[in-house]
């Protein structure tokens, strides 16, 4: 077990004093997990009062749409984000100008990491996508990602929403990967958002509670030029997602858009966001891809 | 008095009322209720052993009565989807359970009119029979007052013989909120009255067996009922220290005729952690990680439990209501050391067994829960036709069936 003097680390947060690798790896194996939470909700509050946004987005999936397939953004939406693979650049411009021409709702689009395989540079296919419209990347992984790829998106004049995990990993090299982004952030600023949960995950091994929370947190205390720390709705789910919020993050990503209600209006995805929000002591705020506040 | 008096109050190890759990749970941060919760459990359990059972959740019959309105399980007399387990599918059940090292059936059902006492008492002394050393934690308070009013014996009278068949202890099932306004709202004050299940209790614990205390909260009760049902528990332990653990989990609502939603996960989190610091005599709070998910239910070890409760094999009430989580032993145990704190197998009286079993030997791995009943399987067994049945569904049924 690690000794950690949470007084004296509360103190330097307050004080903006980043931690200190070592103070933060000995956070990390500390086994006082409501410890690490209450600083991590600390940065939270110092950064967004008590401000719990969330995002509702409609997904496109450009995987064999055709070229005039109709494009009907829900007014739901505070967000458009392509997923899928395009028959070619091309296409994928076609679909970004498409939708484009229909909504001011930002527009964001693809893992970085796969748009670095679609073919021809990396600047040229976000420069393409930048000129058709597309306002951000929807998502990096870190294990994925370096300061190259940042760059490109700088020089695109694109930001990138969020960037995940790729597969769970111990403390330490979430520590290790954590500095990595905040250094490459330093460097190009446009990180929006970081969902520090792994995107693949194992259904016979699950990652724990613990570690998640604990991860949550760290990036929190980690990442003092992120402005955001998220948890993602479709991926996580109602409880998992609000105990990220729990932990410092701020932010829920990836609310859907349409939502047919089988359950009724009280059970509608919207009501059940604010309640998870409002039960985790946050003021409820739409936000919508730019991460400005939407309002009825 | 302050959140912060009522802290330190909490911290120096003195008792609170029913005001100061009341400001506390409206006024107190999820930190500071979980750090409160977390400093009782070390200083209870200051070993860092997180317990758990390995126990089997056998619902013997879905007919019942009662028809509480936040039930998703039960079916009324008649219906074609009832059934009554046969002994020959607890005997399966029961040789199961001993394979992947339990030792203990946690069995409860609905209350249906055409199940005598007799019956009951037939079945406790098969299983002890059959199997001598093996333990039957059943029937929850309402279910001994059904029997009492079907039987038309006092309560003692039918708690004494159904020990004399093989009783060993009690759950503490069909609490909900101990407060009659709202089990009148739930539909389940005809069933047993806050007075009548905690009557029960008293009378299981004065003739020497020990019983678990529940809690579902999260359906219509206020914040001052729910700690009204503490303060009630809490009474009756001081008289009787007969309550082993207690478990709360959230109302579920899917398929249930009062509907609604399930409170979150950080209401479950502040619940616990207001029933560890209320609940001053109680050794032991159990995690309901079947309600809240693998999660949740690991993060209630720092907000008060020190138990992960029973490695399920099989789950139908909470299953029929939405939730379907499944954690087996090797997961359980997994949770509990990632935790930081070491596993250890327990009885229903929270004595230590051992270490895990899957150390010790090959236990398959179990992924999902179990169904009371097999696909296929009749839902009516012919030995019921040796028992007299008080409904006309009953008799019916009963003729029909060959004996
Ligand atoms: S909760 Fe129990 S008593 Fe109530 S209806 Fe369901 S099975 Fe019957």
């Amino acid at each position: 077990m690690v000794a950690v003097d949470f007084d004296q680390l509360t103190e330097a947060l307050a004080a903006g004093t980043a931690l200190s690798g070592t103070q933060l790896r000995a956070l990390a194996h500390s086994r006082d997990l409501i410890g690490l939470g209450m600083l991590a909700a600390d940065v939270r509050t110092r950064l967004h009062g008590g401000r719990g946004t969330f995002v509702r987005i409609e997904t496109i999936d450009v995987t064999g749409r055709p070229e005039d397939a109709a494009v009907e953004v829900p007014a739901e939406a505070g967000e458009v984000r392509f997923m899928g693979t395009p028959v070619s650049l091309e296409a994928a411009v076609a679909a970004v100008r498409a939708v484009r021409a229909t909504t001011a709702v930002p527009l964001s689009g693809w893992a970085l990491d796969a748009l670095v395989h679609w073919g021809g540079s990396l600047a040229a296919t976000l420069g393409a996508l930048r000129a058709a419209g597309l306002d951000a990347v929807a998502t990096a992984r870190l294990d994925r990602l370096d300061l190259e790829q940042l760059r490109a998106v700088a020089d695109a004049g694109l930001v990138l929403q969020t960037v995940t995990v790729g597969v769970p990993s111990d403390d330490d090299v979430l520590l290790d990967q954590l500095e990595q982004l905040r250094a490459w952030q330093a460097a190009t600023g446009v990180v929006r958002a970081c969902a520090p949960l792994p995107v693949e995950v194992s259904a016979e091994q699950p990652t724990t509670g613990y570690d998640d929370m604990r991860h949550v947190a760290l990036a929190r205390l980690v990442l003092d030029n992120v402005t955001h720390v998220q948890a993602h709705w479709t991926r996580m789910g109602a409880k998992l997602s609000q105990s990220c919020l729990l932990f410092g993050a701020n932010d829920i990503d990836a609310v859907p858009a349409r939502d047919a209600m089988p359950h009724g209006p009280r059970r509608a995805i919207l009501e059940e966001v604010r309640r998870n929000l409002q039960a985790a002591s946050l003021d409820v705020v739409e936000r919508d891809g730019a991460f400005a506040e939407r309002r009825a | 008095m302050t959140v912060d008096a009522i802290a330190a109050k909490v911290t120096r190890g003195e008792r609170i009322d029913a005001d100061e759990a009341l400001t506390l749970y409206r006024e107190a941060s999820t930190w500071q209720l979980g750090r409160l919760a977390d400093g009782i459990r070390a200083r209870r359990h200051p070993e860092r052993l997180v317990t758990y059972i390995i126990d089997r959740n056998v619902n013997y019959t879905n007919v019942c009565v009662a028809r509480c309105n936040f039930c998703a399980f039960y079916r009324t007399v008649g219906s074609p989807d009832g059934y009554v387990l046969s002994r020959e599918e607890l005997f399966a059940k029961i040789d199961e359970t001993i394979s992947v090292g339990g030792s203990q059936l946690l069995l409860q059902g609905g209350h249906n009119p055409d199940l005598p006492l007799a019956w009951y008492e037939d079945l406790f002394r098969a299983v002890k029979g059959a199997y001598p050393t093996f333990r039957l934690h059943a029937l929850s308070p309402p279910e001994i007052l059904h029997i009492s009013r079907m039987s038309k014996l006092p309560v003692p009278e039918v708690v004494s013989r159904l020990i004399a068949a093989g009783l060993d202890s009690v759950p503490g099932g069909g609490a909900e909120i101990l407060v009659d306004r709202v089990r009148k709202l739930l539909n389940c004050y005809g069933k047993a009255t806050a007075d009548e299940w905690l009557g029960v209790m008293r009378e299981v614990h004065l003739q020497g067996l020990r019983t678990t205390a529940t809690m579902m909260y999260g359906s219509v009760e206020t914040p001052e009922e729910r700690i009204e049902h503490m303060m009630r528990l809490r009474a009756l332990q001081d008289e009787t220290h007969g309550f082993t653990a207690f478990i709360t989990w959230s109302y579920q609502p899917d398929h249930t005729e009062l509907a609604g939603v399930e409170l979150t996960g950080v209401e479950y989190l502040r619940t616990l952690a207001l029933s560890r610091i209320v609940l001053d005599n109680f050794d032991n709070l159990q995690a309901s990680w079947v309600t809240q998910g693998g999660k949740v239910g690991q993060l209630s070890l720092a907000f008060g439990a020190n138990d992960m409760g029973s490695v399920m094999i099989e789950e139908n009430v909470v299953r029929a209501a939405g939730a379907s989580f499944c954690m087996d032993e090797v997961e359980i145990v997994r949770n509990i050391e990632n935790a930081g704190f070491t596993p250890m197998r327990r009885t229903m009286h929270y004595d230590l067994v051992g270490p895990p079993v899957f150390l010790e030997r090959a236990v398959p791995r179990r992924l999902s829960l179990d169904v009371a009943k097999r696909d296929g399987a009749d839902l009516m067994p012919a030995e019921l036709a040796a028992y007299e049945a008080r409904t006309r569904a009953g008799r019916e049924q009963r003729a029909q069936s060959p004996s």
